[in-house]
């Protein structure tokens, strides 16, 4: 067997992956371990996890790759400081690339102990590993690729195709025109922050109208039939100071951006349905590009765009492909996953078996796991009361009844997600069909007020029931309708200024309140028993007392923290917030029973806003 | 001033700032000293920037066919890509493991259709600069900005 470990790092999610052949064996993004959200440190944890995982040593490995090329990323960022001046920029990044990028090899070596039997650090092209962590996993045998970011090394966006174990992206777009810093723009124009609150302006979307949409293409962005596009640099600030959008950008909107923090406006949601609009059709447009150029009726799509589950869901809904599958660590950490596999196809020549129509990404649980031994030391050790249910349809039932009664539960279970979701192994749940259930989840688990809906999981069989929606959407990567008999309103989106959106959030809008947006679409989480069978059979315990199987899922975290990994990080959480019940792998702990948490009481201070 | 002579531009460079009262080069400097001094030695300017700059007068958009989305100019934007795939020299020439390798991979990318090295000032203060920094990665910025001053 080939083994190569993938590593992304310095950018943002740095993260490691272990593929063995063409298999995924196990990837981790650092910022679980760390406790830093995004950490983009070297990932000297998560590839540490990776090695325990396979049991083996570095020097075992065949190879360790780099998911990115330092030498090209300095040729933009000397290019970019030549033809765009901005001395300081300059200096920063150059002394980012030259001073540790290059280098990345000594710190691998550093930290590893060794690369492997290569002896040397291997690398790829940026976009090529988006590609590989898109199409290798994917159940297909042959795809085009789609890959849309920020930018890495030149390239923005990319499109190519997969068939076997070879892959090619034939053209692309280069920096500095770029739909990810466009998007990224507009969000941090809005007061967000780029790189992780873009997710908050696609859920402000369905409240405005895309009444800037117009502007946004007469100005910002020139988009061509063929998906293709340019940027009008003029509006932009990233390529020559420190801010995503230059002063022409305030003009062009009618007044400065939106402080962190401050009210939103009417302005602001009409600028996210626009650039949701914007970005909407040119995903089509890109998609049926690289149908066009590759022949094939399968899309694969990886890069940060590509977790813009609006667009996809809008895209899977027109119906222009016979199956899309999207990388569910589309991000930067998503590329050591790539990079592992394309050094194992690409420089060690394994052939890629048909996946016959199954996705190799295992359900994206490819973290650590705890075993009961190691969950009961950990019970043993701090004198914490629990129920060992070590019956899995026991189990099941028990945390169903919970539910039922409207307990909101920690649910830690398996391999932890890999990728920016959580997927019911390192989440908290909840009953979608109460109408406080959002409300309470905020204020009490996430300790925030959000103008977004929590996101559904339901049975896979159950789906159609709920959702207008048909295939799977196991890594929540698509956003579908609510079916028309289970709302309950009228469907009117709120007019005028939008003092109140969490008034309007709140409102009850079908029977599946806690998780309907205010347009009626909702997150989806679809659960197969392959996949997960333990959370499929919590769903269908819980349908069994309720007759209803979604659930609401919420990553396990408070705001601005990274994920919990451990069953100690679980717990913590769990006594930090007001979780009514928390299952750590076979045990059950009810809050009521615990023994009193000493804490440091500045904990909410170390994690900053998201 | 011959175009060639880079020591006679940082002198230029130094008694022009020393003129002006600065000690460091401002955007308009760099943007002066490259189209000036620079570009002659480079070559043209590289195609990603020149498109911009052919089109910068035009506003976005006025070559647009409408097709009630926004789309629909005939002429695609799309390029085609350096690198189609990943052969097996590939992972190992996209990084460097030290500073002669850095030196090489730079001569590689840069080299002119006349088999010169078109940026070796550049190439020099590079692997210079990286050669600093990866044995202090703690350098100061100043030591970067003075390495980097040269390089343009």
């Amino acid at each position: 067997m080939i083994r190569t470990l993938g590593l992304s790092a310095y950018y943002h999610d740095s993260a490691a992956a272990l593929a063995g052949d063409h298999q995924v064996i196990a990837a981790a993004q650092e910022e679980r371990f760390s406790r830093i959200k995004h950490d983009p440190a070297f990932p000297a944890l998560a590839a540490n996890y990776c090695l325990e995982e396979a049991f083996i040593e570095v020097d075992e490995l065949d190879a360790v790759v780099y998911y990115d090329s330092p030498v090209l990323t300095w040729e933009r960022v000397l290019t970019n400081a030549i033809e765009g001046g901005a001395e300081d920029l300059f200096v920063e990044a150059a002394g980012e690339v030259l001073g540790r990028k290059l280098w990345v090899q000594d710190e691998a070596v550093a930290v590893l102990g060794g690369l492997g039997r290569a002896g040397r650090l291997l690398y790829c092209e940026h976009h090529l590993a988006h590609a590989a962590s898109a199409f290798y996993p994917s159940p297909f045998d042959e795809a085009a690729i789609v890959t849309i970011d920020g930018v890495g090394e030149w390239t923005t966006t990319s499109i190519g195709w997969g068939r076997g174990a070879d892959i090619e992206l034939t053209s692309e777009i280069a920096y500095p025109h770029s739909l990810g810093l466009l998007y990224s723009a507009v969000t941090t124009f809005c007061g967000f922050k780029a790189n992780s609150g873009e997710y908050k302006l696609m859920g402000l979307a369905p409240y405005g109208e895309a009444r800037y949409a117009g502007l946004i293409r007469d100005h910002l962005i020139e988009v061509r039939a063929d998906g293709s596009y340019r940027l009008n640099l003029e509006h932009f600030g990233y390529l020559d100071g420190p801010t995503m959008t230059a002063p022409s950008f305030a003009a062009l909107f009618g007044g400065p951006p939106r402080q962190p923090e401050a009210r939103i406006t009417r302005r602001e949601v009409d600028l996210a349905a626009s650039i949701q609009a914007v970005t909407d059709d040119l995903v089509e447009r890109i998609a049926l590009s690289a149908r066009r150029e590759s022949g094939s009726r399968h899309l694969v799509m990886a890069g940060g765009v590509a977790l813009n589950c609006v667009a996809n869901g809008r895209l899977a809904a027109r119906g222009c492909f016979d199956g899309i599958w999207i990388q569910p660590a589309a991000g930067d950490a998503g590329g050591a996953l790539g990079a592992a596999l394309l050094a194992n196809h690409g420089y060690f020549g394994v052939p890629r078996p048909s996946p016959q129509g199954r996705d190799r990404q295992r359900g994206s649980l490819l973290g650590p796991a705890y075993s009961p031994a190691e969950v009961d030391a950990f019970l043993q050790r701090n004198g914490l009361p629990a129920t060992h249910l070590a019956d899995p349809a026991e189990r099941a039932a028990a945390v169903a009844a919970r539910l039922a009664e409207g307990a909101v539960v920690g649910h830690f279970s398996g391999r932890m997600e890999f990728g920016p979701r959580a997927l019911g192994n390192r989440s908290i749940l909840a009953d979608a069909r109460r109408p406080d259930a959002q409300r309470t989840m905020n204020l009490k688990i996430k300790y925030r007020e959000s103008f977004r809906p929590f996101a559904p999981i339901v049975a896979a069989e159950d789906c159609a029931e709920y959702f207008d929606f048909e295939g799977e959407s196991p890594y929540m990567l698509m956003v579908a309708p609510v079916r028309a008999e289970h709302r309950r309103d009228g469907g009117c989106r709120p007019a005028g200024e939008p003092d109140d959106l969490l008034a309007i959030v709140n409102q009850v809008r079908s029977d599946i309140p806690a998780v309907t947006h205010v347009d009626h679409s909702a997150r989806l989480q679809t659960v197969d028993a392959e996949r997960n069978p333990e959370l499929h059979r919590l769903l269908a315990a819980f349908r069994e007392l309720t007759g209803c199987s979604v659930l609401v899922n919420t990553s396990f975290n408070v705001r601005g923290e990274p994920i919990v990994c451990s069953p100690d990080d679980a717990y913590r959480c769990f006594m930090r917030t007001e979780m009514d019940v928390l299952l750590l792998g076979e045990y059950l702990l009810e809050r009521s029973n615990q023994p009193p948490f000493e804490d440091d009481p500045s904990w909410r201070q170390r994690y900053g806003s998201d | 001033m011959g175009a060639t002579d880079v020591g006679a531009l940082g002198r230029w460079t130094a008694a022009g700032l020393a003129r002006v009262g600065r000690t460091t080069l401002n955007e308009r400097d760099l943007r002066r000293l490259f189209r000036r001094h620079v570009a002659p030695l480079v070559g043209p300017t590289p195609a990603r920037f020149a498109s911009e700059a052919a089109s910068a007068d035009r506003p976005v958009g006025d070559e647009r066919v409408s097709d009630g989305r926004g789309g629909g100019a005939s002429e695609s934007l799309w390029r085609p890509r350096d690198r189609r795939a990943m052969r097996p020299a590939d992972f190992v020439t996209l990084g460097v493991a030290s500073p002669d390798e850095l030196a090489d991979a730079l001569a590689r990318r840069w080299r002119r259709p006349d088999g010169a090295d078109g940026r070796a000032r550049t190439i020099e203060a590079t692997v210079q600069v990286a050669t600093k920094l990866r044995a202090a990665p703690a350098a100061t910025s100043a030591e970067v900005s003075a390495t980097t001053y040269v390089m343009h």
